[in-house]
């Protein structure tokens, strides 16, 4: 049995339930908006893995029925707040709520979509990066600063084709540094900032399911084809396939990372180069799926079913690899 | 030179920095390195990564002058800041100073992982792997919404360890009604009885202990648990339970002020050690 965590309203969930249902593969739902309320969870540690039960209203399922897991996790917007709880306890009891999923996800197992551990890379860009590049891919050049004439310095060296984002999990829109934010580098003394040189070239979304690839081009005239039609933009979606050397990079990302489902996002440069941005752990794959025709929630749903691909299942799993080779390029 | 990130109240900041300053060794303390007064850039490329920091007093520096780093907890000033804009530049601070921490090449204590510089402090149940790797048996835990599970587990002699936070609470018989109602809003995690709690900080090679346990087999397991998942400085909680001695918790940003004075200056003798001792944490 699989079991799908996430919000009613969030579309992926609702793409994951609809297509477990086209290939009729059994799955419950737990619904992380109201969660726990309408279920029951015990979860016994004796042992290296966790033993007892989630309940629905009508169903039961102990943790050894559990053939995978698909899990979003929702903010605070998308979750139902209990009318008689003080708001100010609201934040703590949410957190402990998902503490107690992500602990007993962390260590079913099963197949989980996705354990949280890897995914947390994400939350600091350029930690990702020195993993990314540890993989073989190309990063960005990148600045890292808070001091307004390292800035100037670095925008001057690339002729001002530089682009600036959030280093955090936070979620920015990539703008290029103009004149105005030039303007404002003096304010860069308060905290630091991300800086990198725009590598021009054709953006390429890369997800991978277990070891499976699925690889989309897109055509853009956005900087961050994401919010494209904000910028009155055009942006066109192909399935693609990329050079052996950088699908075994990506599969290699996503394993070093724990995740059985990536989204990675790629920029091949007009001489065949290959840039990686970054990793995302809860990937948006409806747009692809829908606008490119890439069956991806197809394959996540084989993975969950068959119960393969289970994953590291250790904690910290990117402690692991860093730390022991710590082999990175130019530090050796 | 060596840098000390984190508050300068902070007694094992001090003490770590008197430690190093009686070895000779040139030791600044910053509260957060990428902000004023500082002026801290690191370049990031495929092939090389650089930093250079010039400091309040003047001093620069490159990445390769820094000999180690030993982190505290490390904030950019608070003052000023509106409440939205300070949580999203926190947020940025802590992100860009952990890829900052990855990408030096000289001992850093701790070089935390991604999820746990995140999540601060980690369920035990996912320690657990490791511990029994190094022979360390982690207390059972239950972790429920359902009140008749909660109260089959003990609940006279049991105690409420919320996952997201270090704080423990030691319930009564008569606090199965409040529990009941805490599982309507979250899983409740309880942990079995145990005797007062022994705290062990593992610093570098050595574990000192709250009490002289004599037990060099724990030690060996403890600082072999320290070397798995490669913090080379974290606290250790145990404690008796009806299955023997077991870990309580495991705390990864260690709390000095648990221990005695002459233990603290252990502690920080034996981090700027391993601070000094090149190599060894890279």
């Amino acid at each position: 049995m699989i079991l799908v965590c996430g919000g009613l309203a969030d579309k992926v969930t609702e793409l994951m339930c609809s297509r477990l249902e086209d290939c009729g593969y059994p799955y419950r739902f737990l619904d992380l908006a109201r969660f726990p309320r309408g279920y029951t969870l015990t979860a016994r540690w004796d042992g290296d893995t966790p033993s007892g039960y989630l309940a629905g209203d009508d169903w039961r399922l102990g943790f050894d029925q559990i053939s995978g897991v698909f899990v979003r996790y929702l903010g605070a917007d998308g979750r139902i707040a209990p009318a008689e709880l003080e708001s100010n306890l609201i934040p703590s009891v949410y957190a402990e709520a998902d503490a107690a999923l992500m602990t007993l996800f962390e260590q079913l197992t099963c197949p989980v979509v996705n354990r949280v551990a890897g995914g947390v890379s994400n939350n600091s860009k350029p930690y990702q990066a020195l993993i990314i590049r540890n993989c073989g891919l190309l990063v960005p050049p990148t600045l890292v600063t808070c001091d307004p004439a390292a800035a100037e310095h670095f925008c001057s060296a690339w002729d001002g084709a530089v682009i600036y984002k959030s280093l955090s999990g936070q979620r920015s829109i990539v703008r290029r540094v103009g004149v105005e934010q030039r303007k404002r580098f003096d304010l860069l003394t308060n905290g630091p900032a991300q800086f990198q040189a725009q590598i021009v070239g054709q953006n390429i979304r890369v997800h991978t399911v277990g070891d499976q690839l699925f690889v989309t081009r897109v055509r853009s005239d956005s900087i961050d084809y994401r919010y494209s039609h904000q910028d009155g933009g055009h942006t066109e979606l192909e399935e693609s396939d990329l050079p052996p050397a950088i699908g075994a990079a990506c599969l290699r990302l996503a394993r070093e990372l724990d995740l059985l489902v990536a989204g990675i996002d790629l920029m091949e440069t007009p001489d065949g180069q290959y840039y990686c941005f970054e990793v995302n752990p809860a990937p948006g794959f409806l747009y692809y799926e829908r606008v490119a025709g890439q069956p991806i929630s197809a394959a996540i749903a084989e993975l969950l079913h068959n119960g393969q691909f289970v994953g590291a299942a250790t904690p910290f799993p990117s402690l692991v690899s860093l730390r022991e080779s710590h082999s990175i390029p130019g530090l050796a | 030179m060596f840098l000390l990130l984190g508050d300068p109240s902070d007694p094992c900041c001090s003490a770590v920095h008197d430690a190093l300053h009686m070895r000779n060794h040139d030791v600044q303390m910053i509260s957060y390195p990428l902000a004023h007064p500082q002026r801290t850039s690191w370049w990031l490329e495929t092939d090389r990564t650089q930093s250079q920091l010039l400091l309040a007093d003047g001093t620069r520096l490159s990445n390769t002058e820094i000999e180690g780093v030993l982190v505290r907890d490390t904030w950019i000033d608070t003052h000023g800041w509106q409440a939205d804009d300070l949580l999203y530049m926190q947020a940025e601070a802590q992100a860009a100073l952990l890829g900052w921490l990855w990408s030096l090449e000289c001992p850093v204590i701790n070089r935390y992982p991604a999820d746990i510089w995140n999540r601060r402090h980690i369920p035990l149940p996912l320690w657990g792997p490791a511990l029994r790797r190094c022979g360390l048996a982690p207390i059972k835990q239950l972790i429920s919404t359902d009140a008749e599970d909660l109260a089959a587990f003990g609940i006279d002699s049991a105690t409420y360890a919320p996952l997201t936070d270090p704080a423990r609470y030691q319930l009564t018989p008569e606090a199965i009604t409040g529990l009941a109602k805490l599982g309507q809003y979250t899983p409740v995690c309880l942990l079995p009885a145990f005797s007062q709690p022994l705290h062990g900080c593992v610093a570098g090679d050595a574990v000192i202990w709250q009490e002289p346990l004599n037990n060099p087999e724990l030690d060996r397991a403890v600082a072999d648990f320290a070397r798995q998942i490669g913090l080379p400085f974290l606290e250790i909680e145990i404690a008796t339970t009806a299955a023997g001695l077991e870990v309580i918790d495991v705390l990864p940003f260690p709390d000095i002020r648990r221990f005695s004075t002459e233990q603290q200056q252990a502690i920080a003798g034996h981090l700027a050690d391993t601070l000094v001792a090149e190599g060894s944490l890279r």
